[in-house]
């Protein structure tokens, strides 16, 4: 921290809001922003946010931010007009994925590859499996044939078989295709992911393609727009394993952002939930048009090294587990043909956004629901002054979409509607609990995102956790994630041999290459640390095996070391061992950039009720009928006030919804803990 | 019922019950040495009743075909302790492939240990996995030509594997000997016993936190349920008698076609499905055993139906009539090699007679045949077994293009990466793409098949056990069958065509030759003519149709 530059900034960039958080590291007081985003360029909205904060640019030290621009960009096929380039006989593999279906049981649906079938360009070449050259690559018939089908085209990706094994051929048309069009992004798969797998090889290039130029121009015009402010840093971007790295890397690896901004939120969620005791949470972010969930266990958020975008668009990249499904407050009430109401996972978006938002939004969303059922004030909506509710368009959409063609009040249609999406959420929630072997009743359920708190009570009602935490700024949570992400730098290289035949001192090498460029990274990425670890992990196998388990190692390779370290855990995993010689497939090196870390002071709570807070009451409909709901002024909730619903707790970036029967405290960290009492 | 079950602690024991099976199924795949079950995920997992048993939960990952043969599987285990009178021991496993006791076929070997708890055997564990080889006549044991089930390899019937924990060495002797792959089959062996162990652990625990007493009670109850959302899907189909009917292409060693027939009849809550009219058993391995007809009528159903969890209850509200002697209830010792072909058309017909009474729900007809083609042959002396799964066309349904190459119906096998199949064996890929052409025509279009070249570096034996070569995938209310199945293969650089459809008995390929198969595509739904012009557009411009395709 810096005397002059005393401030953070973290921003998540969501698919409605964009949301903008800076911390006085001095105080540690932090004052929020949330504005509209704008999809045609999100650094309009984002700066247009910063700016409002009036914070001098001068004082700012660093400026961090998660994204889902690539993840929406994939989810809509709303992605750059890519052209992939295959060995001879292969182009069909992207769209082919591994043969499966959509799920195990169920025939229906079909596939929609990244790049479509005309696009798919087939050039002479061929590698042998360990790697020796089958056919030339003839370079000059390479132009010939992409040549023809480059009109229009922003991204090229090469993906040829064997690449991994030497990736000559890949570079060599990557090198051509580079000099032929200078201004177009090439990837080769092999430089994505050097690893055996043909489909999740091709398929993670063709991700970072797809998002790569839209990724590029707005993350280039985000930095222009900070340089021309006078900042002193470029911006850095948060990645989806949680960690945060240099624009200019993200730049070259776009697909890495893919997820960001809810991996940014699992990061607060579960600092948030550590800080106030609850070492076992699920991180529940609603927003505008997702609910993401995630799973916290002893402290650590679940991993896992696939992200499955969408059917047969598998990216191979080192990632916080976080489930996703289309619930949001923008999400779209209808009556479908069985005559059953469906919400989501359509979503009215940013614009028009719900009814009430009188943007010419005529059908019925959950923000117009909730706005019926007097939960959302109209004159105290989310984002502040940006907007101002009209509760007779929310009420004449629900009216006309839901409630008359099923014949009900317009408030019963407005509380159905609320349940049916109370319900998906709950059965994700169950899933990522339940589904995994745990006890839901042994968590926390930390709710969060401009949206969530409306619903968190809800929630745990249904799936029978007993409280959850609504933390002191939960509409921006993705953003505080981001001020406090460490930054990461993963590195990857393929092995394929048994651990007796490899070279260790060769091994060392690279493993030593890969850490020494991970500290040049951070060391140049401008985002200030305080010092740096690093991870080493071997996938590591039986000799024969096709799967691999994932084995911590010393930095420094030692083989006798590896295989007792791989014995252990196969022993552990799988309750017997076998003879078989142990095998080395990938290995993993990780450099940490580590930054300072407060979870904030936490004040000794005094027992007091909460009248101070209440600033009035007003009718809030439950359970089909209207009752009397206290409205609470967040600002005014201090450590140790205690209280009950119904209530309403309502400040800038979201509202708090408290059903009867939920008891509620605020801790020591200004967390609200809501409990279930009936 | 004698304990009260509270909602939260049912939907946990079932979460966690779930949660035990596919970490199971997790784990023998992790285990396993062989392609097929790492990536071709022919097992299942599941738990059972330990009196009956009936099946609690099966793998939500698990080979769909293996739906109701586990619980036969596990019943025979059931059945021959009471029949030689001896108690279950902690510790045991029993071991055994009798497709007529467990279904399919001799490949799919399924070991069955009980859970003990406070000293009372109270569950079964069961799982089931594909072995790369029997010890058949052929390499694999693909072989269309075997009249009895003694040429398809070796038969187990229930024998114990393990006792107090340690495998029984002369049993596994016996497989090892009975094996052209010892060493793979017995890493996939242990495998299956790891992911035994690791669901009584995982038991352990469950049984720990909620009491005996609590857990059993939740089991019944979710059996319950199940067969009510059973009932009430059942009940949404509009009474009435649904029939279907198509034919295998032949036996293998006759050229005579196997008629197929379903009615299914609909009544209220209760639904019966009639395979009367069907015909008789044949000479060569294109029959059913008992248990596996039941399960390809209970998959089609799930593919249906996909949200029904799996238990003894979703089984209760259908009856089943199979003609005895008929090609769908084979006797020992008649061959049941081509079992997964068969079934494929079972599923394929009970959705084709649905397809009637609810078009929205069910679709044409998806590729039914599993087409395993098996390369087999040594390299440095060591020998190899390569054995492919088969992709295809899916059937178009209500709203929706077919899947255009998914796996098998009857299964949900991956397609091992082209890559490591070249790292492990003496091929080289010339091609793997999509078949153009191959989509039956209608207002929503069957998905395309996929057509695959390889060429052999050494010299191998192939044979392949493939169907469909003369009844292509239905299309329905108006739409078009998908192609057919298409095999091709050169002997000394001559391309040939097997004298049967799409059956190839063990041939010598040599060094240099080369192998092609061209899958079907799945059937239309609707009239051609109401299709979309912007779609027909978009067909032609991505070449799954050609011009003269679209006309």
């Amino acid at each position: 921290m810096s005397v002059e530059r005393p401030n953070l900034i973290g921003v998540d960039v969501g698919g409605t809001f964009t949301d903008i958080v800076v911390r006085d590291e001095r105080t540690r007081t932090m004052t929020v922003a949330k504005v509209p985003s704008t999809p045609a360029d999100q650094s309009e909205g984002l700066m247009a946010g910063v700016d409002e904060l009036a914070v001098g640019p001068a004082t700012v030290s660093l400026l961090i931010h998660g994204t889902t621009v690539a993840t929406n960009a994939v989810i809509e096929r709303k992605g750059a007009r890519c052209l992939l380039v295959t060995t001879r006989g292969f182009g069909d593999v992207l769209e082919l994925g591994r043969r499966d279906r959509l799920s195990v049981f169920g025939l229906r649906g079909t596939g929609n590859p990244l790049i479509p079938r005309d696009r798919r360009i087939e050039v002479d070449e061929r590698m042998r499996p360990d790697g020796r050259v089958e056919v030339p690559l003839d370079a000059d018939a390479l132009i010939a044939a992409v040549e023809p089908h480059m009109d229009g085209i922003e991204a090229v990706v090469v993906a040829f078989l064997h690449s991994y094994a030497n990736p000559a051929h890949e570079d060599r048309a990557v090198e051509v295709l580079n000099q032929r069009w200078p201004d177009h992004y090439v990837i080769a798969s092999a430089r994505s992911l050097p690893t055996v797998g043909e489909f999740e090889r091709t398929s993670t290039a063709v991700v970072h393609a797809y998002v790569q130029p839209m990724m590029a121009r707005y993350l280039g015009s985000l930095a222009d727009r900070v340089e021309r402010a006078g900042y002193v840093r470029a911006p850095a971007v948060v990645q989806c394993n949680g960690g945060a790295m240099s624009l200019r890397h993200a730049t070259e690896r776009p697909a890495n952002t893919v997820r960001s901004g809810p991996a940014a939120g699992v990061i607060a969620g579960t600092m948030i939930a550590t800080a106030a005791g609850f070492p076992n949470a699920i991180t529940g972010d609603m927003g505008g048009t997702s609910f993401d969930v995630a799973l916290v266990v002893d402290g650590r958020p679940a991993l896992s090294d696939e992200i499955t975008v969408d059917f047969r668009v598998p990216l191979r990249v080192p990632t916080i587990d976080v489930e996703t499904i289309g619930a949001g407050g923008g999400s779209l009430a209808s009556i479908d043909a069985a005559g059953i109401l469906q919400v989501g996972p359509q979503s009215a978006g940013a614009v028009p956004g719900p009814a009430c938002y009188g943007r010419g939004g005529t059908r019925p969303t959950v923000t117009d629901a909730d706005v019926v059922l007097g939960r959302i004030s109209a004159r105290r909506p989310i984002g502040g002054g940006h907007l101002e509710l009209d509760p007779e368009l929310s009420a004449r959409a629900i009216d006309e979409h839901v409630a008359s063609p099923l014949g009900i009040s317009v408030e019963d249609a407005a509380e159905a509607i609320v349940h049916v999406i109370d319900s998906r959420m709950a059965g994700q929630v169950r899933m990522m609990s339940v589904g995994r072997g745990h006890d839901p009743r042994e968590f926390v359920l930390v709710g969060f995102g401009g949206a969530g708190p409306l619903h968190t009570d809800a929630i745990i009602r249904e799936v029978g956790i007993p409280r959850a935490i609504v933390p002191p700024l939960p509409g921006v949570t993705s953003a505080i994630g981001c001020l406090d992400a460490d930054v990461m730098y993963d590195f990857l290289h393929s092995f394929r041999q048994r651990l007796d035949e490899i070279d260790m001192v060769e091994a060392n090498k690279i493993v030593s290459e890969f850490l020494a460029e991970g500290r040049r990274l951070i060391e140049t990425g401008g985002v200030p640390v305080v010092g740096t670890s690093v991870v080493v992990e071997g996938e590591m196998q039986l000799e024969g095996q096709r799967h691999t388990i994932r084995v911590a190692l010393e930095e420094q390779l030692e083989s006798s070391a590896m295989e007792q370290a791989f014995r252990e855990q196969y022993r552990q995993r799988y309750g017997t061992g076998l003879d078989a010689p142990a095998f080395l497939t990938d290995l993993h090196c990780r450099v940490v950039g580590h930054r300072p870390t407060d979870v904030g002071s936490n004040t000794v709570p005094t027992a007091m009720s909460w009248d101070a807070a209440v600033i009035g009451a007003r009718p809030a409909y439950f359970s089909g009928q209207w009752q009397d709901a206290a409205i609470l002024e967040r600002d005014l909730l201090t450590p140790g006030m205690t209280g009950h619903g119904p209530a309403i707790v309502q400040q800038d970036d979201t509202t708090t919804v408290i059903h009867p029967g939920t008891a509620v405290r605020v801790d020591g960290l200004r967390n609200l803990i809501l409990e279930v009492t009936a | 019922m004698t304990l009260a079950v509270d909602p939260t602690t049912l939907a946990v024991v079932r979460g966690y019950m779930d949660e035990v099976v596919d970490e199971m199924d997790l784990v023998q795949v992790k285990a396993a040495f062989s392609s097929i079950v790492a990536e071709g995920n022919d097992r299942a997992n599941g738990l059972f009743r330990v009196e009956s048993g009936d099946t609690v939960a099966q793998g939500r990952e698990g080979s769909p075909i293996f739906v109701a043969a586990m619980q036969y599987a596990v019943k025979a285990v059931v059945d021959w302790l009471q029949k030689i009178d001896r108690p279950w021991e902690p510790g045991d496993a029993y071991l055994l492939n009798d497709p007529f006791l467990g279904g399919t076929h001799l490949n799919d070997a399924k070991l069955v240990a009980p859970f003990f708890w406070e000293g009372e055997p109270l569950l079964l564990l069961a799982n089931t996995g594909h072995w790369t080889d029997v010890g058949a006549a052929q390499a694999g044991a693909f072989s269309p030509t075997c009249r009895a089930i003694f040429e398809e390899g070796i038969r187990l019937p229930v024998m114990r594997f393990a006792r107090g924990g340690e495998i029984d060495p002369e049993v596994l002797e016996l497989i090892r000997a009975n094996n052209r792959l010892p060493d793979m089959q017995e890493g996939d062996l242990r495998s299956q016993l790891n992911a035994l162990e690791v669901g009584r652990r995982r038991l352990e625990r469950l049984f720990d936190r909620y009491g005996a007493e609590l857990v059993m009670a939740c089991v019944s109850e979710l059996d319950l349920r199940s067969e009510r959302l059973m009932e009430d899907r059942i009940a949404a189909i509009p009474d009435g008698t649904y029939t279907a009917s198509d034919h295998l292409d032949d036996d293998g060693i006759s050229e005579r076609p196997i008629h197929l027939q379903v009615a299914i009849t609909v009544e209220g809550r209760g639904m019966t499905i009639d395979f009367e009219g069907t015909d008789p058993l044949c000479e060569g391995p294109m029959n059913l055993a008992l248990p596996t007809t039941v399960s390809a009528c209970y998959t089609s159903l799930k593919h249906t139906f996909p949200d029904i969890p799996i238990n003894a209850g979703c089984f209760r509200p259908v009856t089943l009539r199979v003609p005895s002697g008929s090609v769908l209830a084979a006797e020992p010792p008649h061959a049941v090699g081509g079992y997964s072909d068969v079934a494929g058309h079972v599923i394929a017909l009970i959705s084709l007679a649905l397809v009637q009474a609810v078009p929205e729900v069910a679709g044409a007809a998806a590729f039914q045949t599993g087409g395993v083609s098996v390369t087999s042959g040594q390299v440095d002396g060591h020998p190899f077994v390569a054995t492919f799964p088969y992709g295809g066309g899916y059937g178009a349904t209500y709203g929706s293009d077919g899947l255009i190459g998914g796996t098998n119906i009857i299964g949900m096998a991956r397609f091992p990466s082209i890559e490591m199949t070249e790292h492990e064996f003496p091929i080289l890929w010339d091609r793997f793409g999509i078949r153009e052409n191959s989509g039956g025509a209608g207002r929503w279009r069957g998905g395309c098949g996929t057509e695959y070249t390889f060429t052999v570096e050494t010299d191998v034996m192939l044979s392949i056990l493939g169907e469909q070569a003369t009844s292509p995938p239905q299309g329905v209310l108006g739409g078009e069958p998908g192609a057919l199945n298409d095999v091709s293969y050169t002997v000394d650089g001559v391309w040939q065509r097997p004298a049967h459809g799409a059956k190839v008995p063990a041939v010598a390929l040599h060094a240099g030759d080369k192998v092609r198969r061209c899958s079907p595509g799945g059937g239309g739904f609707g009239p051609p003519e109401e299709r979309d012009p912007a779609l027909v557009e978009r067909d032609l411009a991505l070449g799954y149709v050609s011009p003269s395709g679209a006309d």
